[in-house]
């Protein structure tokens, strides 16, 4: 088991080195110029008159100091050199170190995406659970129906109509629009804080779910299904268990394999889709960080942000396999001594 | 569990139901909206009973990048650091003209226009109760002279300055000495944000570079000749200087309370400001809280957690806040100095001909536009210079809509439709060559309109033009490189006298420079190259006035109309005063009635 470990630790090196040079081509050859975006003019007019206004000799400027007069590969490995000794450069936009600007933003986003997680298993598995020991019910239906409406639904949408409907006084006001907290939130009481922080988070992390959770709550019923019409359910129900018994003792255990290698895969979804939902509800993660840094051609912060989800993807992946031989001890990873 | 799904399930086919609803009300209201467009008036001052307390939020779109104003250059920072950071001159909001802020009085000019004195204030201090003297004003003008620091944008306006020095060793009394004269200077020199020098050069490093060495370091931009000024630089460009509170620290009404990041930047009042009274800080904080999603920002403020924005799109402030009263909300609508153009590009073959181009601007529909568009609110203009101004010509002819005037031009200029293909045609060196183009575009959907509208005009003149769309990034690169046929842009003006050098100048059409339309015309240049050096305000305005009739007879674009800004604010403030000159409007001079307050501290 370790010996599989380190092996597949072994091998995030060249996956990395492999992803990061694509990232750092596609980055580069994509259109668009970083020095540009330094001038600082609103989209609606340029600015004549001010200090806003660039020349050619304030662009060399730029691109000397962000390093992009120097060859394309020679790039790249000064990059991957500074990386490799932890140091993934400053951000173009306001020089602070890009490793900052992400720490500084990372809990957010975890915390949403953790809360997310929470809800998904929470409450798609019991249903899924439900709909597959009652199949063809007329509650296996609905939720069905429901399900791939919810399925189906772009969050993005889901988003903007909720802030519309649901945190506007013309409708109903029920939650704030925007950001994490009140601008009062540190004259509150604890009690008010967790509210603040409750009612900002509710929305974001809801809308977020939508998705995942239909589609995870339709493996289960699946996986459930398939493990329900196994012989060993047929021999526990024969010895007289409680259909409850059955479902939940054994069938339950059986049938969660395939629910875990989903976790794998949400984790890193769920930090893209935060690129949508941290935008429209003006939240202060790296969701938005990697928003706006793509759209001012930021590279050291789009290529960090880049390896970290990769290597989040990467490690969940990994996670995954080392929890498969925890549930279901058929899967080993040594080889067997012939 | 069975309540809770079927409750989702309505309350999802209700939010469908009244979005479609919405949906179809818009398009029935559409063409009734655009009876009363008035533009807010500039109110009187009202600040006999001015009362202190409340706070002003208002929203951005973006987060600001550094607060120093000397190293950054974002729009946010700026309309954010003028409540930190003073200047020696600023510009009087009614008349447009400067008028002395930290200075006595106006600078002054020596007989070759060489160098400009001002004496200073002795009374004006920091936040901190340091005395401002003329010591801080030379350490600010060296690091924009540094050629390390991050001050590369402001600095081009420092490029004939050749230094500042104290004159006879007085500290309230200084002389910029500059290379060339050119009438601007003082506009660049009186507006420049000043620094401290006791915080951010406690060693008083700047003392040892001398006027001469910064000048050679900026040629040789080599840091190993020059390792004490990189250092320096290094610490000026850091992020401390430019966040944290300590460094960000100037002379103005407010200081900078609480910086969090992509949510808020917090601004406090200045308790021990100098010049309240010519200057009012009413607000106790001025809030800027960041809301990126436009939507998101119209339902904040409607719900009163912002107090203050600029409006976007059109169809939002005319069609989403119907009754501003409602929410507590007033509407404000203030000419800008700012004018949206077709931009031709002049270099290439189809649109070289001075009578194509006029053709275009023939063809173009602009009061539709304005009046379906922008909901009226847009003024035609005829050349790029601030309508509002003493130097725009109002002697120009508005060019009506003629769709046969631009038929009669085409042909003219030997386009015909000689194949039957629909398109006409022209042979161009040789060829044949259809009159097909694309407009880009920077994926905004009222832009998008415009040009769908022009689209349609021109192709029943047989031109047929096609809309691509990219990323502004990719938009801006576009057009800096020339690699375009034509698109729509929009220049912000000043209200201060003008100088169109940087646009309409042939030299700037070169490389990357602002000209990207590459208008040439050697007499425009040579207007432009004496109204640079013509100290005489109405020799200028004459001077611009014919330059304007040469860019006129030209068409090198096709200008189309002047926006006011789009605000909503909250109806509990008093003294909201309006003005053209950007940034406007003061949030330092807004206050609240006690009654009406809604934030304490």
């Amino acid at each position: 088991m370790t010996e599989y470990v380190i092996r597949r630790i072994l091998l995030f090196i060249p996956t990395l080195i492999i992803i990061t040079m694509i990232t750092f081509l596609v980055c580069r050859l994509a259109p668009g110029d970083p020095t540009e975006m330094k001038i600082g003019q609103t989209q609606e007019a340029q600015k004549t008159d001010s200090k806003n206004l660039m020349n050619e000799q304030a662009k060399e400027f730029y691109k000397k100091k962000f390093g992009l007069d120097k060859p394309l590969y020679v790039q790249y490995f000064l990059w991957i050199g500074n990386m490799l000794q932890g140091d993934f450069g400053n951000s173009f936009k306001d020089d602070r170190p890009v490793i900052d600007k992400i720490f500084e933003r990372l809990p957010v986003t975890i915390s949403i995406s953790l809360l997310s997680f929470l809800l998904i298993y929470t409450v798609a598995i019991p249903i899924g659970i439900y709909s597959a020991a009652r199949q063809y019910s007329l509650l296996d239906r609905t939720t069905t129906v429901i399900l791939f409406v919810l399925y189906s639904l772009p969050n993005f949408w889901v988003a903007t109509l909720a802030i519309v409907f649901l945190c506007n006084v013309e409708y109903l006001k029920i939650f704030p629009t925007a950001g994490i907290r009140s601008e009062n939130f540190d004259s509150l009481s604890f009690i008010g804080q967790v509210k603040d922080r409750f009612m900002h988070l509710f929305l974001p992390v809801t809308i977020s779910s939508l998705t995942s959770f239909a589609f995870l709550s339709r493996q289960m019923r699946s996986s459930m299904l398939e493990v329900i019409r196994q012989d060993y359910i047929r021999t526990a129900k024969a010895k007289g268990l409680s259909e409850r018994k059955v479902v939940m003792k054994h069938a339950l255990r059986n049938s969660l394999i395939p629910i875990i290698t989903l976790v794998g895969g949400l984790l890193p979804a769920m930090i893209g889709g935060s690129v949508i939902i941290e935008t429209i509800f003006s939240i202060p993660g790296i969701g938005q960080l990697a928003f706006q840094a793509i759209l001012d051609r930021d590279y050291p912060l789009i290529m960090a942000e880049l390896v970290l989800a990769s290597v989040l993807t990467v490690v969940g992946i990994l996670l995954v396999d080392i929890l498969y031989s925890f549930v279901d001890p058929r899967i080993a990873f040594t080889k067997k001594s012939a | 569990m069975k309540k809770t799904i079927a409750g989702i399930f309505s309350l999802m086919i209700i939010m469908t139901l009244l979005f479609t609803s919405c949906g179809r009300k818009k398009e029935t209201t559409e063409s009734k909206e655009n009876a009363d467009v008035v533009l807010t008036e500039l109110m009187p001052v009202d600040t006999v009973n001015a009362e202190e307390g409340d706070w002003v939020i208002k929203q951005e779109m973006a987060d600001a990048e550094k607060l120093n104003p000397t190293v950054t250059n974002d729009a946010t920072a700026t309309g954010i650091y003028i409540y930190i950071f003073e200047s020696l001159l600023d510009i009087n909001r009614e008349t447009y003209e400067l008028r002395p802020l930290i200075a006595k009085s106006l600078p002054e000019i020596s007989e070759d226009k060489l160098s400009y004195t001002f004496d200073l204030k002795e009374d004006v201090k920091f936040s901190d109760g340091t005395p401002l003297t003329g010591e801080d004003i030379i350490f600010t003008v060296k690091t924009i002279k540094n050629p390390f620091t991050d001050a590369q944008a402001l600095r081009n306006y420092f490029v004939d300055l050749k230094n500042v020095e104290l004159v006879d060793g007085n500290k309230y009394k200084v002389r910029f000495n500059m290379a060339k004269p050119y009438f601007r200077a003082v506009y660049s020199l009186g507006s420049m944000s000043i620094t401290p020098k006791h915080i951010l050069d406690k060693d008083g490093m700047n003392e040892k570079f001398t006027w001469e060495e910064l000048e050679e370091a900026q040629k040789s931009l080599d840091p190993k000749k020059y390792p004490e000024m990189q250092k320096y630089a290094d610490f000026l460009n850091s992020q401390e200087v430019s966040r944290d509170p300590k460094y960000v620290l100037g002379s103005g009404p407010y200081k900078l309370d609480k910086w969090t990041t992509g949510q808020s930047i917090v601004l406090q009042r200045n308790n021990n400001y100098w010049n309240k009274s010519m200057v009012p800080n009413f607000p106790n904080k001025l809030v800027f809280k960041i809301i990126q999603d436009q939507n998101a920002a119209l339902v904040a403020a409607k719900n009163k957690e912002v107090d203050h924005m600029f409006v976007i799109p059109p169809i939002d402030f005319v069609e989403n806040v119907k009754d501003p009263a409602k929410f507590n909300l007033k509407k404000a609508l203030v000419s800008e100095p700012v004018y949206i153009f077709i931009a031709w590009n002049n270099k290439s073959p189809l649109f070289s001909d001075k009578k194509v181009r006029w053709a275009l601007s023939y063809a173009i529909d602009r009061q539709t536009m304005i009046d379906k568009i922008v909901y009226g609110m847009g003024t035609k203009v005829q050349s790029p210079v601030f309508i509002e101004s003493k130097y725009y010509n109002n002697d120009l002819p508005v060019i009506e809509y003629s769709p046969e005037k631009a038929k009669e031009l085409l042909t003219e200029a030997g386009w015909k439709d000689t194949d039957g293909d629909g398109i006409i045609d022209k042979v161009i060196d040789g060829k044949k060559t259809d009159f097909k183009f694309t407009f880009i575009n920077n994926n905004n959907p009222k832009r998008k309109k415009v040009m769908l509208v022009i689209i349609e005009s021109l192709r029943q003149l047989g031109i047929q033009a096609d809309l691509q769309e990219y990323e502004w990034s990719v938009f801006l690169e576009k057009t800096k490189k020339h690699e375009y046929d034509a698109c729509y842009s929009a220049w912000q003006l000043s209200v201060t006298p003008e100088d169109p050098y940087q646009i309409w100048h042939s030299t700037q059409s070169e490389g990357e420079g602002s000209n990207f339309i590459s208008y040439n015309n050697p007499e425009s240049d040579k207007l432009i190259e004496q109204n640079r050096m013509e100290f005489d305000d109405n020799k200028r305005m004459e001077i611009l006035k014919k330059w304007q009739q040469i860019i006129y007879d030209d068409q090198p674009t096709t200008f189309l109309w002047t926006e006011p800004s789009r605000f909503i604010y909250s109806d509990r403030f008093r003294n909201t005063r309006w003005y053209a000159y950007p940034d406007s409007p003061l949030l330092n001079e807004w206050w609240t009635p006690a009654s009406a307050q809604r934030y304490q501290n």
